[in-house]
């Protein structure tokens, strides 16, 4: 039987998400499909998959994610769905542990990722309040002055979730100089 | 790079030693987990990274598959051997000087 879930996740929220995905699966709902902020699961044994997720450097069409894809698929886990630059997988807990990385530097790379995102998100947020400003100055025209607050909002968000990729990065750094694996 | 001074990760470590005989992907996590007697477990996307950086580097080279065959094997290479003696001879001065010192503590 199909189940479908509205949760919203933002794009540094990623171990939050795959702890949910994983909690979902110990109840016995496997997931099957994401679209944004929609999740599709289908009924499985409680417990029965382990779920992983990972941000893709290119899209997922381009060789080099298919042939990344189809490595990790020979390692025995399941390319469930992707979702933009998301892939999700899954291996059956009793196949032995699953995990994507073991290394700091991967998981430094898979935070960089999410870095870029939202330094590209902000870019285009602050070139909006720039081209408002400069019609304001320079025609005292205020056409779109009611997103206004709301673009200064989503930028305050999105500078929170990048402090939350910087101190992670931060606490990564310092474990890597003591030890080799996570 | 070229290997002059260089410590190898455990990870590069594993996996060349793990290429003396061909293997793909998953035989190498199955190899280092048995090397290591289950210390070391590799994640697939730690492996793949290490994978392309070895074959970029030529420490190892992809075999040439079967036709029905989907999954790659790769195997070490006269450079790769190079750097996995290097290595060993790096732990060992590890090892001596760390039995050395801390015994003589004693």
């Amino acid at each position: 039987m199909k189940h479908r879930m509205n949760r919203l996740f933002f794009i540094w929220q990623s171990a939050e998400e795959e702890k949910w995905l994983n909690n979902m699966a110990a109840k016995g709902l496997a997931l099957t499909g994401v679209w944004l902020f929609r999740y599709e699961f289908e009924d499985s044994e409680p417990g029965e998959w382990v779920y992983r997720m990972e941000l893709l450097r290119h899209t997922p069409e381009h060789p080099e994610s298919r042939k990344h894809i189809a490595f990790i698929e020979d390692t025995g886990a399941e390319m469930v769905t992707i979702c933009k630059n998301w892939v999700y997988y899954r291996k059956r807990r009793s196949d032995g542990d699953f995990m994507l990385y073991s290394e700091h530097k991967d998981l430094l790379r898979q935070l960089t990722y999410v870095q870029i995102l939202l330094m590209i998100l902000m870019v285009v947020l602050l070139s909006d309040i720039f081209v408002q400003g400069y019609m304001f100055y320079q025609y005292h025209s205020l056409t779109n002055a009611g997103t206004l607050p709301v673009i200064v909002l989503l930028l305050v968000w999105l500078v929170h979730g990048m402090v939350q990729v910087l101190r992670r990065k931060k606490m990564l750094r310092k474990e890597q100089q003591m030890y080799e694996h996570t | 790079m070229n290997g002059g001074n260089v410590a190898l990760t455990e990870a590069v470590y594993y996996i060349l030693l793990s290429l003396l005989e061909p293997r793909h992907g998953y035989g190498i996590m199955q190899n280092v987990k048995l090397l290591s007697g289950g210390r070391v477990e590799l994640a697939a996307g730690t492996l793949y990274g290490a994978i392309s950086t070895m074959l970029e580097k030529g420490w190892i080279e992809g075999i040439p598959g079967e036709r029905n065959s989907r999954k790659k094997e790769y195997q070490i290479t006269a450079s790769g051997k190079a750097m996995l003696r290097q290595e060993l001879a790096r732990l060992e001065e590890l090892v001596k000087n760390g039995k050395m010192l801390l015994e003589g503590s004693e």
